[in-house]
Formats: structure tokens, sequence, C-alpha cells
């Protein structure tokens, strides 16, 4: 039996006072006005807030289970840990409201209003979230698994280190959102709106992602394992550290997509290239030249043996051999060092990276966006190819293996090339 | 190179050995063998220049040889032995990977400027080599021609 009867409730909260910890379970509030209340911790398992005012009301850590609240006004309303598991929120707006932590596992709220809502670390899991508007809402650590958000419109939110592992989010719009560090593991996406988003090193292994339009997206690391994206749109995405498949992108668009690990557009690789480069990349070689950008370094390839050397690194009078096949980039500086480079393994000097005094031996691939000055002459001895891109700079003589050396030469590089045969 | 633009064409079983000046465009699907300046030389697949060459764009597709001063080369096919390139812009496009787009005999490339040197300091890329007929050069052609 519940402390309060309804009109004692509506007075109680017209007089200001508090009903914290109070026992309302089953209580009909149905479009009573209790804005401003406080029901912090309040047990309200059962009640019926059907088109209730609770605006700006303190509902923080308060029972809701199995709670009506349809078409409830929440605007602003302070729900921090309250438990709505299996509440029905159908319509309700909570907008600004704060629904960090709180339980709304398997709850309804379809249609509902939560622009700008914070739902940091809250539990939506089994959540009916179709038709729901989300945007700018704060979802950061947020479990949506298995959540259905059809129709969503999410447009800017952040869902950061979220979960939305199974979850159905077809048609929805996420313009412009963050979903970085997200696991979308077996969700499903069709037809979604990700236009501007965030999602570097998402997680989208086994996604449904057919028509999607990842348009100017970061998808820098994020991870496409087994995903399906027959007829997305990758134009102007970033893709650096992808691990894209031949297979994959055979029937995705795109005017051009971008490799480079700044994201800054200096390794453009045209849509109709794309199939070519990861072609080239899967078999170790560079692809064909992209028509804007005709000498693009290759972007990490699954199980390629990687090394890399950044910025502010500096080797000197070093030694080093590489395997066959294997990628190394260089953004730091390499002063008299000699590089043996396997069948087939790959050198990127990056737009910021020095070699200066270096030779450079073996039946390997050379891609220069920055600077290589030779020691020993030749510095550049046996090399399978040699492709520099329009930052690259290379001072030195090139001896060619018996079947030739592969040149690429981008406008806008420097080149002091002496070219000798076997 | 526009079709509506007057060019002179050397066409394929075309030889012509001597000094070739042209204000215009110029089309070498035969050989030359000499002098050739020009605003714009596109030598053909199957064609071939061999001797000083200064033009202000260059395409080719086929066979060059020895001095080549442009502002801006486009290249593929081959690129003989005792040649030197010189120009502000080289571009060589990779076709297809594992294939060669041009082969380099012995030769040399002196592309661009050094953004990194210090000017008039001694330490500087050596300037570009002026755009300019040698002395005593007729300006008429003087090759012969051979059908």
């Amino acid at each position: 039996m519940a402390e309060f009867s309804r009109d004692e409730v509506i007075e109680k909260v017209a007089k200001g006072e508090g009903l914290e910890r109070a026992d309302l379970r089953d209580v009909d509030l149905s479009k009573a006005g209790l804005e401003s209340a406080n029901l912090r911790r309040a047990d309200l398992e059962g009640v019926n807030f059907e088109e209730a005012v609770l605006r700006k009301a303190n509902l923080a850590s308060a029972n809701l289970r199995d709670a009506f609240l349809a078409r409830a006004n929440l605007e602003g309303a302070n729900l921090r840990g309250a438990d709505l598991e299996s509440g029905n929120l159908q319509g309700v707006n909570l907008t600004d409201a704060d629904l960090s932590r709180a339980n709304l596992e398997g709850a309804d709220l379809e249609n509902a209003t939560l622009t700008r809502a914070r739902l940091g670390a809250a539990q939506l899991i089994d959540a009916n979230l179709g038709g729901v508007t989300l945007e700018g809402a704060h979802l950061s650590n947020a479990d949506l698994s298995q959540a259905y958000m059809g129709a969503a419109i999410m447009s800017n939110a952040d869902f950061q280190n979220a979960l939305l592992e199974k979850a159905n989010l077809e048609e929805s719009d996420l313009t412009g959102a963050n979903l970085r560090d997200v696991s979308l593991r077996g969700a499903k996406l069709p037809n979604v709106n990700l236009t501007g988003a965030i999602l570097e090193r998402a997680v989208l292994v086994e996604a449904m992602l057919q028509k999607v339009n990842f348009s100017k997206t970061d998808c820098r690391s994020a991870s496409f394992s087994k995903a399906q994206m027959a007829g997305a749109n990758f134009s102007q995405a970033l893709l650096y550290g992808t691990d894209l498949t031949v297979e994959q992108v055979k029937d995705v668009t795109a005017d051009w997509v971008d490799f480079s690990k700044e994201g800054d557009g200096s390794l453009k690789v045209q849509g109709k290239d794309l199939v070519a480069h990861l072609t080239a990349l899967r078999d170790g070689v560079p692809a064909a030249a992209p028509a804007a950008a005709p000498v693009a370094a290759p972007a990490p390839a699954g199980g390629a043996n990687r090394r890399y050397f950044g910025r502010g690194d500096v080797l000197r009078d070093a030694t080093l051999e590489f395997d066959a096949g294997s990628i190394v980039e260089v953004d730091g500086r390499f002063l008299k060092c000699s590089i043996a480079l396997g069948d087939g393994a790959q050198l990127i000097i990056g737009k910021e990276g020095i070699l200066d005094g270096c030779q450079i031996l073996g039946n390997g691939i050379i891609v220069a966006h920055g600077r290589f000055v030779e020691g020993n002459s030749p510095g550049i001895d046996g090399v399978k190819q040699l492709i520099v891109g329009a930052s690259g700079h290379v001072r030195g003589t090139v001896k060619q293996p018996a079947g030739y050396t592969i040149f690429a030469f981008e406008p806008g590089c420097f080149l002091r090339l002496k070219i000798l045969t076997s | 190179m526009s079709d509506n633009v007057k060019r002179t064409i050397i066409e394929e079983g075309s030889e012509l050995t001597g000094t070739l000046k042209s204000t215009c465009d110029v089309v070498v699907s035969g050989k030359v063998n000499g002098e050739l300046q020009a605003p714009a030389l596109n030598v053909s697949q199957g064609g071939a220049v061999h001797g000083n060459i200064k033009v202000t764009n260059l395409h080719s597709e086929g066979e060059i040889a020895g001095q080549i001063e442009a502002d801006k080369i486009e290249l593929s096919g081959r690129v003989n032995d005792q040649t030197t390139i010189r120009a502000n812009t080289l571009e060589v496009k990779l076709s297809a990977p594992e294939k060669l787009q041009v082969v380099f005999g012995n030769c040399t490339l002196e592309v661009g400027k050094d953004k990194d040197a210090a000017p008039a300091a001694g330490g500087g890329e050596p300037a570009q080599k002026e755009n300019k007929p040698p002395q005593g050069q007729p300006q008429q052609q003087q090759g012969k021609k051979k059908d």
C-alpha cells in the first residue's frame, strides 16, 4: 500500500514538500503536474505517469521499474542512477535530462525525445529506441547491446566507448556522431547515414553495413572484418589502418578515400582505384597510380610485419634488415644508416621522414614522401620500385637490378638522380 | 594538345636529322635526330627523339635520348643511355603493379627546385639552364626528310 494518495502527492509537490524515499508504488499519477518534484530514491514501481509533467523533477536513484511514463514530460529531469528497467517511456520528453548510469534495460523508448540527454554509462540493453531523437546526446560508455534504434535521429551524439553489439540501427541518422572506440560487432546498420562521423578504432566486425553512407567519416584503425558493405559509400573517408579487404570494397562507391596516417588527405586513392590499391597491398606491392594522387603509400595490411619509426626517433650509424614482405614507415630521422630490404619489403619515408647519408639495398620497394640523401654510392641499389611523392626529395644514385627498377614520380617531387643499369 | 591547334607532325616512317624549331606543338611518331625546340613535344609510342630537346611541355610515350630540358614532363616509354633530363616537374605514373611504365638507361634526372637549399649561398641547387637555342644555330629547319 502506498504512503500517499494521488491527491496528496500532487498537493505536497505544489507546496514544495519533498517526497524523497516515499513509497508510491502503483499510484496513478497520470497527467499530474509534478514539476520540480523531489522524488529522489522514491519507490515508484509500476506508477502510472502517463502524460504527467515532471519537468526538472529529481528522480535520482528512484525505482521506476515497470513504470508507465508514456508521453510524460521529463525535460531537464534528474534520473541519475534511476531504475527504469522494462519501463514504458514511449514518446517521453527527456530533452536535457540526466540519465547517467540509469538502468533502462528492456525499456520502451519508442519515439522518445532525448535531445542533449546525458546517458553516460547508462544500461540500454535490449531497449527499444526506434524513432527516438538523440541529437547531441551523450552516450559514452553506455551499453546499447541488442537495442533497437531503427530510424533514430542521433546526429552529433557522443557514443565514445559505447557498446552497440548486435544493435539494430537500420535507417538511422548518425551524421557527425562520435563513435570512437565503439563496438558495433554484429550490429545491423543498413542505410545508416554516418556522414562526418568519427569511427576511429571502432569495431564493426561482422556488422551489416549495406548502403551505409560513410562519407567524410574518420574510420582510421577501425575494424571491418567480415562486415558486409555492398552499396556503402566511402567518399572522402579516412581509412588508414583499417582492415578492409578487396572483396569487401568491390561493391562500395567513393570519389576518393585517404590512407594517410594523419588523415590530412595526403594519401588519396581514387574510388575507381580502391580495389587495385587493396589488391596491391594484399600482394605486397603498391597499387596502380590513383588519378589525383599518383603516388600513394600503402595502408597497413592485415598480418604484415610492420615497423614504425615516429617523429623524434633518431637512428645513427645503424644497420637495419627488414624481412621480405615487411612494411617499414619512417617519420623520424635515420643518419648514415644501411638498410637492407627483403623481397617486396616496403620502406615508406613519411613526409616528416629524413634518411640522410643512408644506403638502401635489396629487392624492396621505396615510397618517398620525405627526404633521402645517399651516403655511399649507389645510395639505392637493386630496388624493385622507387616511388617518389609530390613532397618527396631523393638525391643519389640508383643502381637498377637486372630487370630494371619500376619508377613512379609525382609532380612536385625533387630529384637529383643518377640512374644506372646493372 | 587540342585538335584545333596547328601542329608539326613527324609521321611514323619519317626520319628527320638536323634542327627543328617550331612555334607549333610537335608530334613525333617517326624519328628525330638532332635538335628540337617547340612549345610542346609529344613523342608517340614508337616515336623517337635523340639529341637536344628544349620544350615547355614534353609528353613522351616513345624513346628519348640526349639533353632534355622542359618545364613539365610526363614520361613513359624509354629513356636511353647518356641522357640528362632537366625539368621543373616530372611525372611518371604507375600503370599497374609490377609493370614498367618507363625504362631508364644510364641517365641523370634533375627535377624540381630544392626548397630547403640556402639561396645564393653557394650550397643551393644550380640554376635551371635558360631555354635558349645554342649560338650559331640556324633558325630554320635544316633537316632532310625521308619518306
